[in-house]
């Protein structure tokens, strides 16, 4: 193997098939996603972070009983708003997994 | 503090399991590079998400979080929040291409389509440097453990872990590693729930009430509800959020699990699996962590803030709670240890040998031989500077690889695998910026120029670099890409359609469409 060789040696001459054109819409649509939710995720951890050093007088203000503060309430908001992203994202991600899973089979 | 002999007892059996799962797993076969390093692509995606989260939650995780809880306040949720941002990002960006394009490490993906070498020098390059940051944290945390549970000296503490990590990781491979960590977190998980449990009967299942007792500890209780007090300015706070939101993605030992499932699926649903998991045990700190500043005295907790969770599971559950406790929490670092101790070996044995040194022409006994020998190696010297290393912060330590893989590893594979541009010069360039930016501004910083080197001043104004660092990867990656017009780079740009194809429909994507 040479210094500049990859591994991609059978991949080079070939194009994507052409047969199984409804799945590129499903996967397009599924890296729109992909995106969308990282840069969510990214911009509201960022966020949070900033915002509890730049703007403390907010995040240390108490909002439910006595003592449970903005930061409290962000910090659960944030934990469940990643879960719930993950449960989205997987669940479009299952229509591609059955159409691979044909594809598959069919080959 | 003497020996708990509950904590004793459980360490015992949990090294004895271990041990033998070790042996099952050497006697199974760990021969073939498959077994070696992706258990033989047989664990499950439920299992290998159970692990994934075993790796991820260490003893920073643990004890350090529940610390900057105890001793500073509202300031601990960043580190619990931060510990969860990672994981969506490598779901939705990298778990499943990553296990379609690679096979045993993170840099066979980056070698798909450009030149190996230099690319898989550069992986192997990052890998030990974040690796052995990672790992000179948790064996610190181990040795400050072991020395308060058993009385052993610090040193002797810190040699048994690295002997028994260097068994396990030699012995077994991927598979007894996997089975360790599966174990653990099991463990870890179930201690956790059981010490919230207390918590919250303890304050009348009130969360209000947690933290208020926490606040009216402290002579002025608004200070221990104020933020802003963990990081001395805005841009260290973002750098770190960087740095835990593009971290997790950019890690070796949590990369190396996509390829113990089957498919590209599998990856996907052990990511889901692992961040569900790590979410959950992050509210439970979160509880554990007001505990600790309400239940625990401030001014006398041996060992110190990071040993703060300990103390914590004495003062519920008395002595035998605080021996359950300590040996989950030495089993939690044993077992990370193993996993950081495989990632940084297989980059030497797979990358490095195999296909830098012996351009992809080892053998297969060759290559695992050299995994051992390498384990054996990082072992000893992980040991020599966790010594040196005894008096650092754990959390502290444990956030440098993260801000590494965010600036080296993180970018120049979300670059390979999304953008057309990326050449072999540009992620080198990038990579090498990255890497050197990071740890040059980590050492200039006052945490180690300062507090370890004992400089006056530091001469990085900032805690954290990540903004800096990933800022000049990625500028220096996507400048030297588009400025290179040399015919390799022009081939490497053609290869993205396929490599995109494979990326998405499996390696079984290319044979398609020959037929």
């Amino acid at each position: 193997m040479s210094d500049t060789q990859n591994a991609c040696t059978d991949a080079r001459t070939e194009m994507p098939p052409e047969t199984d054109v409804p799945l590129e819409p499903l996967l397009r649509r599924q890296r729109t996603l992909a995106w969308l939710l990282s840069i969510l995720t990214l911009t509201v951890t960022v966020g949070f972070f900033a915002l509890m050093n730049l703007a403390s007088a907010v995040m240390s203000r108490v909002v439910f009983g006595r003592w449970i503060t903005v930061a409290n309430v962000a910090a659960a908001s944030i934990i469940l708003l990643f879960l719930a992203s993950i449960a989205w994202f997987g669940h479009q991600a299952t229509e591609i997994d059955a159409r691979l899973r044909n594809m598959r089979r069919g080959s | 503090m003497g020996t708990n002999p509950v904590a004793a007892s459980i360490f015992v059996t949990f090294v004895v399991i271990t041990l033998g799962i070790t042996w099952w797993a050497n006697r199974r076969g760990s021969a073939t590079a498959q077994d070696f390093y992706a258990a033989g692509g047989n664990i499950t995606a439920r299992q290998n998400g159970l692990a994934m989260a075993g790796d991820y939650l260490s003893a920073a995780s643990f004890l350090g979080t529940i610390a900057v809880f105890f001793s500073i306040g509202n300031d601990g949720l960043l580190y619990a929040v931060g510990a969860v941002a990672g994981w969506p990002i490598a779901t939705f960006l990298i778990g499943e291409r990553l296990r379609n394009l690679g096979r045993y490490t993170f840099s066979d993906a980056l070698g798909y389509r450009l030149a190996q070498r230099p690319v898989r020098a550069l992986a192997a390059l990052s890998t030990l440097c974040l690796s052995g940051c990672y790992l000179i944290a948790q064996t610190v945390g181990a040795g400050t453990l072991v020395q308060l549970l058993f009385g052993i000296p610090y040193a002797r503490a810190v040699g048994l872990v690295g002997t028994l990590m260097m068994i396990y990781v030699t012995f077994g491979g991927m598979a007894a590693t996997t089975w360790i960590q599966i174990i653990k977190a099991t463990v870890l998980l179930a201690t956790s729930c059981v010490m919230a449990l207390l918590v919250f009967h303890y304050f009348g299942f009130s969360i209000d009430s947690v933290i208020g007792a926490a606040a009216q500890t402290r002579t002025d209780p608004a200070r221990f509800l104020q933020t802003g007090q963990l990081l001395p300015d805005g841009v260290s706070a973002v750098s770190l959020g960087l740095a835990f939101a593009l971290g997790p993605a950019g890690l070796p030992h949590v990369l190396m699990r996509f390829f113990t499932v089957k498919d590209a699926q599998g990856a996907r649903r052990s990511l889901s699996f692992a961040t569900t998991i790590i979410a959950l045990f992050q509210i439970v700190v979160i509880v554990l962590g007001y505990a600790a500043a309400a239940l625990v005295p401030k001014d006398s907790v041996a060992g110190g803030a990071n040993m703060a969770a300990i103390h914590l599971a004495k003062a519920l559950g008395g002595e035998p709670l605080l021996g359950v406790a300590a040996a989950v929490a030495f089993a939690t670092i044993l077992a990370v240890v193993s996993g950081l101790t495989l990632a940084a070996a297989s980059a030497v044995s797979h990358d490095l040998y195999k296909h830098v040194y012996k351009l992809g022409q080892a053998s297969e006994a060759a290559e695992i031989r050299v995994s051992r020998v390498s384990t054996v190696i990082l072992g000893i010297a992980v040991m020599y500077v966790a010594i040196l290393f005894q008096h650092e912060n754990i959390g502290f330590l444990a956030t440098l690889p993260l801000v590494i893989a965010a600036s080296v590893n993180s970018p120049t594979l979300i670059l390979a695998m999304y953008w057309r541009g990326l050449t072999t010069r540009g992620a080198l360039a990038g990579g090498l910026t990255g890497l050197a930016s990071s740890v040059v501004l980590i050492v200039l910083s006052q945490k180690v120029w300062v507090d370890v080197l004992g400089h006056a001043s530091a001469a990085f104004a900032y805690e954290y670099p990540t903004v800096f660092s990933l800022g000049a990867a990625l500028l220096v990656a996507v400048v030297v890409s588009t400025t290179d017009r040399s015919a390799q780079a022009n081939r490497e740009r053609e290869l993205f359609d396929a490599q995109v194809l494979v990326s998405e429909r499996g390696p079984g994507a290319t044979r398609d469409a020959h037929r």
